[in-house]
């Protein structure tokens, strides 16, 4: 099997979906855990837009969170 | 000092904390009676950041309430309590809905489905029609923006649709043991669908049978995960969505 035809990893749609369940900011985690999974930097780019947008996730570090799942992800 | 919650139980289930049961950071997992119920606190030295481990070894403290047999009411990570007294505090003042939730909870567990699609190639795929970085400056930056937001619906919305028919066979298939159902918002442009159901402890494996009857098409697959504790189901408190457990502090 190609790369790209491997199946979307398991554990990281069950962390995300995790995150989503006990965080009610789990949106904009969730949406970061799936950039991990599908690797498209535009989701990045939806979630910093997101980000900017909830003042209470910056409130809860939620950059520190982006920057352990981002290794070398610019500071927002 | 803070006190952190992970959830409550009916109060006969008090004896029931293992032993040396751990939390966030490590600390012990304490259980603390209040009017009827228990609930299963641990120090905090600090604030918590929201991080990937905490937010594991909140639901690992939650599924071991899940475990005494009993379904526990579980709170919402990231909530914050001055001492044991003002946790206790916010309970109290929530005793009566607490004790009806947990009243309503026993019995039953979630269990969620995700459905998306199968591979990441089919993930890429969509990637051209997404809207790139544009650059402002550019002329007719806001056309070109309005246009690949326009192939963007168009290659996600197929896509969509396959999840919106899925979703449909899976409810189909399993609603003989669904009490209730919750469905998450759909927040990233990536086309992922999460559905929570309410499902008696006793019908899990039939639940679980039920949905692998559903066949996964080539293009979409689906994950069944549980069962678990109904943080989908416990809406309490200042709770804007009732998704993610009782919400009794900021």
């Amino acid at each position: 099997m190609a790369p790209d035809d491997e199946e979307i990893d398991t554990e990281e749609l069950v962390l995300g979906d995790l995150l989503n369940h006990v965080l009610d900011k789990g949106v904009v985690i969730g949406g970061t855990v799936t950039i991990s999974v599908a690797d498209i930097d535009l989701v990045v780019l939806d979630l910093r837009l997101l980000l900017s947008s909830v003042e209470t996730a910056v409130r809860h570090n939620i950059d520190q969170t982006l920057n352990q799942l981002i290794p070398g992800r610019p500071s927002t | 000092m803070t006190t952190h919650l992970y959830c409550v139980l009916p109060n006969e289930r008090r004896g029931e904390l293992p032993t040396d049961l751990r939390g966030i950071e490590g600390a012990r997992v304490r259980a603390m009676q209040v009017e009827g119920l228990v609930a299963w606190i641990s120090d905090a030295e600090r604030t918590l950041p929201v991080s990937i481990d905490g937010v594991r070894a909140h639901d690992a403290v939650v599924e071991a309430a899940l475990e005494t047999g009993a379904t526990p009411v579980p709170a919402r990570f990231g909530q914050e309590f001055a001492s044991d007294e003002a946790c206790r505090g916010a309970l109290e003042s929530y005793s009566e809905p607490v004790a009806s939730l947990l009243a309503d909870m026993q019995g039953f567990v979630e269990m969620t489905l995700i459905l998306t699609p199968s591979t990441r190639r089919m993930l890429r795929d969509l990637e051209p029609a997404l809207p790139a970085m544009i650059d402002p400056a550019r002329p007719g930056a806001g056309h070109e923006y309005m246009e690949s937001l326009r192939a963007r619906e168009a290659a996600t919305g197929t896509v969509r649709r396959s999840l919106d028919s899925l979703a449909q066979k899976l409810a189909d298939a399993t609603k003989a043991f669904v009490r209730r159902y919750a469905i998450h918002d759909q927040v990233t442009q990536l086309p992922l669908r999460t559905i929570s159901h309410l499902v008696s402890r006793t019908d899990v494996a039939n639940y679980k049978q039920a949905a692998f009857t559903v066949a996964a098409t080539s293009e979409l697959r689906f994950l069944v995960i549980g069962p678990r504790a109904p943080y989908s189901f416990c809406a309490l408190g200042n709770s804007d969505t009732g998704l993610h457990g009782m919400k009794l502090a900021d």
